[in-house]
Parts: C-alpha cells; structure tokens; sequence
C-alpha cells in the first residue's frame, strides 16, 4: 500500500511540466552532487595508492625494529672479540660466531656502513669527536667507534664516527658542549 | 582545496601535522622521523643541512651548526646576551640592534634560519600530500611579543609558507584536546619539553582562548634528567671500578644512549638494567658496565628539577588570580611529562588528572593541524559519513534483542534478515524496533513498533518476513517487514534515532558493559527456553505422527516427559527447564528408533525422523535462516 504511494507520487512529479528555475536548481544539485562524486573517487584512489606505500613502509618499519636492537649485541661482541681472549680455541669460536651473525644479517638486508678512510657524510656517519690528524685529509674519518647500517636503501643506524680535523686546531671535547 | 599544515616550530624539535578525511596526522620527514631537530648547519661546500642530518655532523662543524634559533627570534641584541653565551656558534649585533648569527663571513637573521626548517618541514608534507603546500599555522610560546610572533611569521614567509595564523602552543594543546568546544573554563598547560618549562593558565571563553598568565624556565628540561642519568651511572662505575667514564668519548657515548633509554624505560617499569658489557679496559682486563636503576632512585636523582616547576605554576596561578581549585583542565605537553614523578606532581599541584592520550611530542603540532583545518574549510569539503551511535535491531522469540545493525556502522547502510513465526498457524507478526547494547529487549530502547497481518496460516518457522533496515545519510531509520510468500508489506520510519544525546549513548554503552556479565546469562536462559520450547514444538509433532508405532510405556514416558517440560518452561526456574530438557531428549531417543525401525522395515524412510528435526531445533524458530536479501525466497 506503501509502495503505490510512492509510485503514484512519482508518476505525479513526472508528469508535471518542470519550469526553469526548478531546471536550474536541479541542474545545480546535479553538479554538486557530481562534484562530489568525483571527490569523492579521487580520494579513495588517493587513499588507495598511499595504502600501498604505507604498506610498504610498516612493512620496512617492522624490519627495522626486528634488526635495531640486535645491532647492540653485535657490537658487544664486536668488542669482546677487540679484547681478545688467551684461549685460542675459545676466541675462534667466538670470531665464527661473531661471522655467523654478520652473515645473518646481511642475509636481512642489511649491510654496513663504510666509514674509516672514507670523507665524512653526515647522511650515514654521526660525528662523536674530532680528532687532529698529520697523515689524511681533514673530514675524513678516522675511526670508528660503532658500525653503522643500511637496510636496503635505507639508514638503519649511522656509523659513529671520529672525524680528522686540521692538526693546529685544538682537539678534544670542548668545555662547552651542547651535544650530550 | 589546498592544504594548510600545522607546524609546531621549537626550540629542540620541530613537527608538522595535517588534517586528512577529518583527523589531524603527524607527518614524518623525509628521514622518515615524525620529529625533526629544530638544527640547520652550513657545510663548507656551502650546503645547508637541516634536521637529524645537520645535528650528526655538530661536532666537526660547531661554529656553523645552528640550535635553539628559536631563543634569538624576534630579540634585540642586548636583551639577549646570557643566551650567547650558551652557543657555539657566531652571534652579532645588527645595525639597527637586532640579532644576526655569522656563518663563514655572512650574516643570517633568525627568521632566516628558523625558515630553513620550515622549509624541510613544508617539503616533508609536500611529499606525503603529492601536492604544493603554502598556506601554514605556526605556533609560538604564550609569552612570544609582537616581534617574536613578527619573526615567526616572517620565517614562514621566507620559507615560501603564508602564515595563516600564528596559534599560542598551550591553545593548541587545548585545541588538540578539543576544549574549544567547552566554555568557561580555565585551563592550566603544563609543557615540559627537551630544553625549556613553560606553564600557561588560559582562559576559555565562547570559543576563544585568552591566555591569563604565563610562567616558567628557559634552561629546564629532559635533557637535564638525561644528564642526572649519566652522571649516577658514571659515579657509580667510578667508585667500583676507579675509572671516570665521562673522559672516554665511546664510552660517554653509549652511556648517554643507555641513560635516556633507562629513562624512558622507567616511565613503564619500577626497575631497569643498564647493561653495557665491555665499556672500558684497564690493567687487568674489560670492564663490563652491568647495574640496575629503579624507578625511585631516579626519582631521588630528579627530585629538584621537578620541585623546580612548582613555583612557576604557583606564580602563575597567582598571576591568573585563580587557584588550583578553579582550575578545571590539565594538560601535560613534553615528552618528559611521560614521567610519572611529574604527573604526580602536577597532579598534586592542580589537585586533578591531566588529559592523556594525544603525543604530548606531538601535542601542539596536532592542535596546530586542527585550527590549520579550520582556517581551511577542510570540514565543508570532506564528505561526512556519520556511525550510528548504537546498535538497532528487532525483538525475538522469549524477549531477546536481535541486532541488524551494530553500533559505530558507518551510514547510510541496509541490512536485511528473514524470520519467521514463532506458533503454528500465526497470522502476523509483531515488529518492535529497538535500539540500545543490551542482549534483552525490555533493557533496550524501544523506537517503535508495528505489526504485519495476513501471513498465511502454516507450521511454525515456515513462514519468511524480510525484516529490512535502512538508515539513511541524515540517520533516518526507515525499518520494513515483508511476508515473501504474499508480498505483503508494512513499514515505519523513525527519526528519533538523531534525538539522542551524547551523554545518553555513552550511558546506554555503559550500562551495557556494566551488566555484560547478567545479561549473557540472561540470554542463556533464553536460549535453553526456546531450545526447550523447540524441543518439545518437534517432539509433539513426531509423536502425533509415530506415536501408533511406540510401545504404550515408551509413549507413556514421552508424553510424561513432555508434561514435564511444558510444566517447567511456564516458571522461571533454569534449573528446572534444564533438568526437563535433558529428559525429554533422552526419551525422545525412544521415539527415533521406533521411527528407524519403522523405515528399516520397509515404509519408504519416513521424513528423516525427529533426530532430524531435533538437530535443527537450536536454531529456534524465530531466527529460523539467515539470508542474504537479495535472496529470492525458495
């Protein structure tokens, strides 16, 4: 009963003459209504080529918080082994150990960072010191206190690095620090 | 539609956030960082590194690596002369007074500097939006002058950015908190960051915020609880060990990085290990660095840096002319307000809880987006899609709510279900429209109700009425109720859904976690009631068809059990109707096999026999299928 109403009205409307003014007014609404539309469109498609690289992004994200930590235990054991040790046998299993993770983690993705011998680059080395230097070119890195690296092409983590300075220049931290 | 971003542009960090489909996002650098150090450095080849980047090479680059520019904008030469002495790089007096930091032989005003990070940061939302930016909000300190709000916006100008507006950072905090849409309030924003403590008392009018006093210490912050860290750590080491840690740069280094992360960690936890095995050497071999911090002794380490905001807020309070009492908002800004000892504190000075939830790194930055959205007119140009604030549905058989559409479905929607009737030979159904989380009918809203007549007279659960719900995009409940057999339909609309309230749907949700465990096991009992009511619905029906083949006692049983539970399911006792059921079904064994000797002898299989029917008598009979709309009836 409901619905005959409905269709009666309907029948009604489209049998009435439209005048202009009602022309325009729909037309207008038309427009609106397909303005949005179009909008509407672009911000899904929008939406939907972001969703891809957000994807992508915590994709790399998750790798990055998987590998970060680990790094620290390399280094530890990078410095146990600069220690060395009076057991031979002991300390060759621990250099194989110690290969077996760099393996490990090259087998992720990731690789280290070049860094001594090489011009500083603040985009992959994070300078801790300066040093003065007699043998190379000034901004070069001298040393390096912790290995930095890349995952793909991204930085994971940048060297930290000794940098060589002009020999005359005073060396060592200075007083006024504000880089804690 | 452009953009205009929100930038928080501060003294140690830096962050730009967006408005995106509504909400406010903090938009990461290019370094993938959701916060850039507020740091630019002037390479000797003449680059100009902005950021993570420029803050790594400091130290091969001090004269020339600029921080805290934030602290010279907008200051004249000499009121500045304490804050010179803090930095390394070259500060020198403009002709007309003002401040000019020397880089190789060329001057830079603050504006220019600050506009290099606003740049990266303008840059930075350019490649997460994929279009240009240059309409921006920037917020200052409450305290900021005319010339400090002048320079801002002359550095955003410098970095290609129209300041729309310049926003106090403690109104965008409340911003980002929402309290615009409160009135007459006063709120206190405690905002303890990297490098300075700002505490604001603002005043909330009809919409619009008047900062009432502000007060504070420009040389406090985390980086002085890091610090306190450290030096425990390394005094510690010392006295065990003889040796000062703080004279070897690589093991300073990782000290610093293992007390800020003991720090952190301590917000959480009562009790942290700083664990650096191999820190150092000596004569008689490695030194392995291996302690545990608790919670209350970096609290005795920091005791005086927090005790020293207290007498800032009191000030400024006083200043206000407000009291604690008349305080009726906190919010907490900084990443050192994480700490518990500090929420402690403000929450012993203000006497109430701070607001939690937004970054409070980000805090300013997304108020900032907010406002930058506002001034926009993003919120004309983005289609609203409402949720339905609670879930609508139908009642059914013994009194339950059965849900078609849940609560926080995005509108407009439809959702259509098929039922059926609930005794033999029912001509029509009751619709009762309800709205609300409760599993029982009578606990829920009722919106209305209405019947459908002139269903023809069949079994019970044969019968199917399309139950339909539409809700439109205005949140127009229009509900529908069709017999497929006849095509007969009945329909209501109902508006009163938009005339709820906020406080009434959070009120109803409540409740409803409030009685969650009541109300499952309320619909328990419903549902072993209509079970039970199923149970014997089949049971009398097989009965009457297979009866003549049951033995009398077996019959006898069957009837006396079915007695039983008509008797059980007229009182209220579970137990009972329990008891009842599983009778019945025992000794409705007897009246299967009869059937299934009764077919194994020959008489074509009989109509796969009451276990059959039992086996379909879970599904009761209201709810009797679960089908698609689009369904044609079979």
């Amino acid at each position: 009963m409901d619905a005959s109403k409905i269709d009666a009205s309907k029948i009604d409307a489209g049998d009435r003459a439209l005048d202009g003014d009602e022309v325009r007014r729909l037309r207008q609404a038309l427009d609106e209504q397909e303005q949005r539309g179009l909008r509407l469109l672009a911000d899904f498609d929008n939406l939907r080529r972001r969703s891809v690289r957000e994807q992508d992004a915590a994709r790399r994200e998750g790798r990055r918080a998987a590998l970060l930590p680990l790094l620290a235990v390399l280094d530890t054991l990078e410095r146990a082994l600069a220690v060395g040790s009076i057991d031979a046998d002991f300390y060759e299993g621990m250099a194989a150990t110690h290969r077996q993770f760099m393996t490990a983690l090259r087998e992720a993705g990731a690789e280290p960072v070049a860094s001594v011998g090489q011009p500083f680059d603040p985009n992959v080395h994070e300078a801790v010191a300066t040093a003065p230097s007699e043998s190379v070119q000034p901004g070069t890195v001298v040393r390096e206190l912790r290995r930095g690296w890349r995952l793909d092409d991204e930085l994971l983590r940048p060297a930290q690095v000794v940098v060589a300075e002009a020999p005359k220049a005073p060396v060592a931290a200075k007083a006024n620090d504000p880089w804690r | 539609m452009a953009k205009v971003i929100g930038i928080d542009l501060g003294t140690t960090n830096s962050v730009v956030a967006v408005m995106e489909g509504g909400d406010p996002l903090v938009v990461p650098n290019q370094e993938g960082s959701r916060i850039t150090p507020s740091v630019v450095a002037f390479t000797k080849d003449g680059e100009i590194l902005v950021g993570q980047i420029a803050k790594r090479q400091a130290v091969t680059n001090p004269e020339n690596t600029v921080f805290s520019i934030k602290r010279f904008m907008g200051r004249r030469y000499d009121e500045v002369e304490q804050e010179i002495k803090l930095v390394p790089y070259k500060v020198v007096k403009a002709s007309n007074g003002d401040v000019r930091i020397e880089i190789r032989g060329k001057q830079y005003s603050p504006p220019e500097i600050s506009g290099m990070i606003l740049r990266k940061l303008k840059e930075a939302a350019e490649a997460h939006l994929g279009e240009k930016v240059t309409q921006a909000v920037i917020t200052v300190p409450a305290y900021f002058n005319d010339s400090q709000r002048q320079a801002t916006k002359d550095a955003g100008k410098i970095a290609g950015l129209e300041v729309l507006r310049i926003v106090n950072e403690p109104t965008a905090a409340a911003l980002a908190y929402g309290l615009d849409k409160k009135s007459d309030e006063q709120i206190a924003v405690y905002d303890l960051g990297g490098g300075t403590f700002d505490i604001s008392i603002l005043e909330l009018g009809q919409g619009v915020f008047e900062v009432k006093a502000t007060n504070g210490d420009t040389h406090l912050g985390g980086d002085d609880f890091d610090q306190r860290v450290i030096d425990w750590i390394a005094d510690e080491f010392a006295k065990q060990n003889g040796i000062d840690l703080r004279r070897d740069r690589m093991a300073l280094q990782r000290l610093k990085e293992a007390g800020e992360k003991a720090k952190i960690e301590l917000s959480s936890t009562l009790s942290t290990e700083i664990n650096l095995p191999f820190i150092t050497a000596d004569a008689t071999g490695p030194k392995h660095l291996v302690m545990t911090l608790t919670r209350a002794k970096l609290e005795s380490l920091v005791a005086d840096l927090v005790e020293r905001t207290i007498e800032p807020c009191r000030k400024a309070m006083k200043d206000a002319e407000t009291t604690a009492a008349d305080i009726d908002e906190v919010i907490l800004v900084g990443g050192q307000t994480r700490m518990p000892k500090v929420q402690d504190t403000v929450k012993q000075l203000f006497g109430k809880e701070a607001h939690k939830g937004v970054n409070p790194d980000e805090v300013v930055a997304v108020g900032a987006a907010i406002q930058a959205g506002v001034l926009a007119g993003d919120v004309k140009n983005v289609v609203l899609l409402d949720v339905t604030p609670l879930s609508v549905g139908v009642e059914t058989l013994g009194g339950a709510m059965t849900v078609l559409i849940p609560r926080n479905t995005t509108i407009p929607t439809r959702k259509s279900e098929i039922f059926s009737t609930a005794a033999d030979n029912q001509t029509a159904v009751d619709i009762h429209v309800l709205q609300g989380e409760r599993p029982l009918a009578r606990d829920n809203r009722t919106l209305g109700r209405f019947q459908l007549v002139g269903i023809q007279p069949a079994p019970r659960g044969v019968p199917q009425v399309e139950v339909a719900f539409d809700i439109d995009a205005n949140g127009i409940l229009n509900v529908s109720a069709k017999d497929m057999a006849t095509g007969k339909q009945q329909q209501i609309t109902i508006t009163a859904s938009s005339g709820l309230d906020k406080a009434e749907v959070e009120r109803m949700v409540r409740e409803a976690e409030a009685n969650a465990a009541e109300d499952a096991r309320r619909r328990q009992e419903i549902e072993l009631r209509n079970q039970t009511d199923a149970l014997v619905y089949s049971t009398e029906r097989t009965l009457a068809e297979q009866g003549a083949n049951l033995p009398e006692p077996d019959r006898r049983a069957v009837e006396q059990a079915l007695n039983e539970a008509r008797e059980a399911l007229k009182g209220e006792d579970s137990d009972k109707i329990r008891r009842a059921q599983d009778n019945l079904t025992r000794v409705a064994q007897t009246l299967a096999e009869a059937m299934r000797r009764q077919s194994s002898s020959g008489a074509n299989g009989g109509q796969g026999g009451a276990g059959g029917s039992r086996g379909s008598q879970t599904d009761d009979v209201v709810d009797a299928e679960f089908k698609d709309a689009s369904d044609p009836k079979s």
